[in-house]
């Protein structure tokens, strides 16, 4: 079995609207979730008077957010980190990027609501870690294989925003085949080419559908006016994995947003 | 089901670093008449992959799902029934072995 699934527009907008309102408003403020910032910087962490998380995109723009070790890096402001800055986010399986493997012990509960729509489509793959990556154009994803999970269940690749080219290649860099991805777009890795060499050499600029081009902001009050159109120049890319297949993981519970 | 050993480290051929380079460097004008690209949006038409179909079971379970996410319950009535595409051959990776020792 070669393995490699494109659906196509697999995701209507509504589902994409959707998915986009849980990951960046109700899970990127959730702290358990790394970022390619924390590392580096003081995230904050700021309650609505419910107590919920506030989403990042209600942050004032000029908010500072200040360096772990000011010697070696500067303040950045809230627009920065949303325009440019934030590369990815980790849900569930707190993926360490050094030491290329998952941690062992309890993970951060993966989005209930989240995985219940993959299992949906995808039975046999028990989402159980995600990185959510965010493009602008100019921005590339280098060739690499993911190889960290101790399962062979298919990876789950899912497109919003921008068109990109998705390269994908067998391990000798033989075959190869070079994909344009469109918003809604779901791929999947599996069988011989779960462990396919791939990469993202270009993101493309203004090929946003119109329909999500206003995201956050929208036709009804938000909140989000000042970030009117940050999708339109974006491209979000969510990869699921399976890290084990034994374990009893936690999956959070659907919280209103 | 345990995993196929990988090198983490290991480093993508030269030959793909190229291919990498060229896609990048290509101008969206370029892109746009090239014909080694695959497009989502004509799929049926790409003879480099073939579709697969999907059950009854498969669709009714992506339906529900899509309706329970959104949590209202509505029907969706613009998802088209999903379709599914297969690459023939493969940028294919090793060979799975299931029975991977340690």
């Amino acid at each position: 079995m070669v393995g490699l699934f494109i659906f196509p527009s697999l995701f209507p907008v509504e589902i994409q609207v959707a998915l986009l309102d849980k990951l960046l408003h109700r899970d990127l403020s959730n702290s358990d979730h790394k970022t390619n910032l924390h590392l580096h910087y003081h995230m904050p962490v700021m309650s609505t008077p419910e107590g919920k998380n506030m989403s990042f995109f209600n942050l004032q723009q000029s908010l500072s957010i200040l360096p772990k070790d000011p010697n070696i890096h500067r303040p950045i402001s809230a627009t920065q980190v949303l325009e440019k800055k934030l590369r990815w986010l980790t849900l569930g399986g707190q993926y360490d990027w050094t030491e290329k493997v998952y941690p062992e012990g309890a993970q951060p509960a993966f989005p209930r609501d989240v995985a219940d729509l993959l299992q949906g489509f995808f039975p046999s793959i028990d989402p159980q870690a995600a990185i959510l990556n965010f493009y602008s154009p100019g921005d590339t994803l280098s060739l690499h294989r993911d190889v960290s999970e101790e399962c062979d269940r298919g990876l789950i690749s899912l497109s919003i925003g921008c068109e990109a080219l998705f390269l994908i290649a067998n391990s000798n860099g033989t075959e190869s085949a070079t994909i344009r991805l469109r918003s809604g777009d779901v791929l999947l890795m599996s069988g011989e080419s779960r462990y396919a060499w791939h990469a993202v050499p270009k993101v493309l600029p203004g090929t946003c559908p119109e329909t999500l081009h206003s995201w956050p902001a929208a036709d009804t009050n938000t909140g989000y006016e000042q970030w009117r159109d940050w999708l339109s120049n974006k491209r979000i890319n969510l990869n699921v994995r399976q890290m084990r297949d034994d374990i009893s993981h936690q999956v959070a519970d659907f919280v209103e947003l | 089901m345990t995993a196929t050993k990988h090198d983490a480290y290991a480093r993508p051929p030269d030959s793909l670093r190229l291919l990498f380079k060229d896609w990048q460097k290509k101008s969206p004008e370029a892109l746009s008449s090239d014909i080694d690209i695959i497009h989502t949006d004509s799929l049926s038409k790409d003879d480099r992959v073939s579709e697969s179909d999907l059950s009854n079971d498969d669709l009714y379970r992506a339906r529900m799902a899509c309706q329970d996410f959104l949590s209202y319950g509505n029907p969706i009535y613009e998802l088209q029934p999903p379709r599914c595409f297969e690459f023939k051959s493969l940028p294919g990776g090793q060979h799975l072995s299931f029975d991977w020792l340690s």
